[in-house]
């Protein structure tokens, strides 16, 4: 049986995009979708956004906790410490 | 007597500033503590460890108010922006605000409920990282609620339907089906108003309400609800992480907790689906562009994330409620539709307007819903559409039969039966007495507690009582504060239509 689909939904502006696109570096297999205002992040078992990849994407340094700032909706339990910030689930 | 001379107060380090915010777990010495705590037990749930419960705010708290602010600041320029470009003359279609007087009469009220339950099981609950973890999410239901009369209050200017709406709240027929929900889950104990709002509301279902309607919104100009949405959103990722975690705590503590949680998920998550039917004739119905149809937000958000959930849950102990999730998803292509035809042919009593859809729309309904759209309910739309080309637009006279649990009128159809022209209608005695429901499961609700749910405030049988300033459409709108052809009725012939081509000019 397949694993469940972890989802995140964030704002679709500059930083937002940049975001996804950092996102795609380090999740193989991940969909994204735009929607009116809103990128639409899916992927099978777990999203883990790194630190590292989007600070490098961004141009500074950037901290999980700042996923605040342009997060709508996530789709699944959340794990977040100092170096990433994961939604997944555990099926 | 400079400041300079004078000793520097002594401040707090931040260790210890924390320490003294966080510490509100203590035991009691010189009370009896169920006199402290008097409904830990109230539900049967039972807790032998506290301080298992690790809040996940706590470690963030210090960032929180950073980044609190931080959206508020953005929040409060991109409204300031909509009001001072007159952002309203910006929207698709003055039609579309309608969808906004449902959702900010009812959902702004519950914001504020939630404001005070919140504070209240905080109160309630005994551990430290629960009673930290319900505090703040009550400061964030409160800036929710803020960011609505904002909005509420820069519409209002232009538009009819706002000027009341917590009388309206307290008052109006379709407006008690919230008012009902957050009643309920108020008035249970701590672990079912954490279970109704936490759990039910904010994990399974507020995404199912703000998130597509929010991205419609934005898809239709409204900035100011986009904004204010999608903020109060963003909280939700923090307030889902609570709402599972009061959960995975409960189950955790005591294996006979796992029935009592069992029955408390299934029952909110049925009156939260509910409840939200409403959504669903906004989205279809009300928004003049659509990016995304009801049964497509089901299958996202119902099908998709709400299994995932419940299977998470499995290792709990916890069944997947796969009867109330098979009738959600058998109903999908449906509710919008029964919910539409109710609000058009009731839309004397209420304080927005209805229409017909156009043909572009009905088209875009066909394609969305090709098992049931043209089948069922364009039929019954181009013969309203006939009545009202004649002169004849069609009013409901008559006061609908509601449903004693949800409180919605018995709208909803056996289609779990393969019966979907058949409505449904279950019913039950208690003291003497027979009581109504719209389905299986809000019959089932009432058996559980109906001591709780005879007690009901009805607003039909109110009204026939003389409790409603009398029993005409009239005498009823006049006690709502509801003015007659400006507030109801249909779209065309309003003021805001009248307004609206004025400002096109149309």
């Amino acid at each position: 049986m397949s694993k469940s689909i972890a989802l995140l939904c964030i704002q679709a502006t500059d930083e937002g995009r940049t975001i996804a696109e950092a996102i795609k570096v380090d999740n193989e297999g991940i969909q994204i979708t735009n929607k009116p205002a809103m990128i639409q992040i899916e992927r099978e078992g777990e999203i883990v956004i790194k630190a590292d990849t989007v600070s490098d994407a961004l141009g500074r340094d950037w901290e999980p906790e700042e996923l605040q700032l342009i997060l709508i909706s996530t789709g699944g339990q959340i794990d977040e410490d100092d170096e990433q910030f994961v939604v997944y689930w555990n099926n | 007597m400079s400041s300079s001379t004078s000793p520097r107060k002594k401040r707090l380090s931040k260790k210890q500033s924390y320490e003294y915010m966080t510490r509100l777990g203590w035991d009691t010495t010189y009370q009896d503590e169920k006199k402290v705590h008097p409904y830990l037990e109230y539900e049967g749930i039972k807790i032998h460890d506290w301080d298992a419960w690790e809040d996940p705010f706590r470690m963030t708290m210090e960032s929180y108010w950073k980044l609190q602010a931080e959206k508020d600041k953005k929040l409060y320029s991109i409204i300031d922006a909509f009001a001072q470009n007159n952002g309203q003359k910006n929207i698709t279609d003055a039609r579309y605000v309608n969808a906004l007087k449902i959702f900010l009469t009812a959902v702004t009220p519950i914001e504020h409920n939630v404001v005070s339950g919140f504070a209240n099981v905080a109160r309630q609950f005994k551990g430290e990282g629960a009673t930290i973890a319900c505090q703040m999410q009550a400061i964030d239901e409160l800036r929710h609620y803020q960011t609505q009369v904002h909005t509420i209050s820069h519409y209002n200017k232009y538009f009819d339907g706002f000027h009341d709406y917590r009388t309206m709240y307290d008052r109006i027929w379709y407006l008690s089906v919230p008012k009902s929900f957050a009643d309920d889950g108020s008035s249970a104990g701590p672990f079912e108003f954490m279970i109704a709002t936490g759990f039910a509301f904010e994990f399974v279902l507020t995404s199912l309400l703000f998130v597509p309607f929010m991205s419609g919104a934005a898809y239709n100009g409204d900035m100011a609800t986009v904004t204010f949405g999608f903020s109060a959103q963003s909280d939700e990722s923090r307030h889902m992480t609570l709402g599972l975690q009061a959960v995975k705590f409960m189950l955790e503590q005591d294996a006979d907790n796992v029935p009592i949680v069992q029955r408390m998920m299934e029952k909110q998550l049925w009156r939260g689906y509910r409840l939200l039917s409403i959504v669903s004739a906004m989205m279809d119905y009300m928004l003049p562009n659509s990016p995304t149809s009801w049964a497509e937000a089901v299958e996202l958000y119902i099908e998709q994330n709400g299994v995932a959930l419940f299977k998470d849950l499995e290792k709990y102990g916890i069944k997947m409620p796969t009867k109330i999730l098979d009738k959600i998803i058998a109903e999908k292509e449906h509710v919008s539709h029964q919910l539409w035809k109710t609000l058009y042919v009731h839309s004397n009593a209420t304080a927005f307007h209805t229409w017909i859809p156009d043909e572009d729309k009905m088209n875009w309904l066909s394609q969305k819903y090709p098992n049931t759209f043209d089948k069922h309910y364009r039929p019954i739309l181009e013969e309203y559409k006939k009545k009202a080309e004649k002169g004849e637009r069609y009013y409901s006279e008559a006061l609908p039969c509601l449903c004693q649990t949800c409180q919605l009128p018995l709208l909803f159809t056996d289609v779990m039966n393969g019966k979907p022209t058949v409505y449904t209608h279950e019913t039950t005695e208690f003291n003497g007495e027979k009581f109504h429901f719209c389905s299986d499961e809000c019959k089932n609700i009432f058996e559980n507690e109906p001591k709780k749910y005879a007690q009901a405030w009805l607003p039909p049988y109110q009204i026939f009582q003389g409790n409603c300033g009398g029993e005409t459409i009239p005498e009823v709108l006049k006690w709502y504060k509801i003015e007659n052809a400006v507030d109801n009725l249909d779209y065309v012939g309003s003021p805001d239509e009248a307004m609206w081509n004025k400002l096109k000019n149309i």
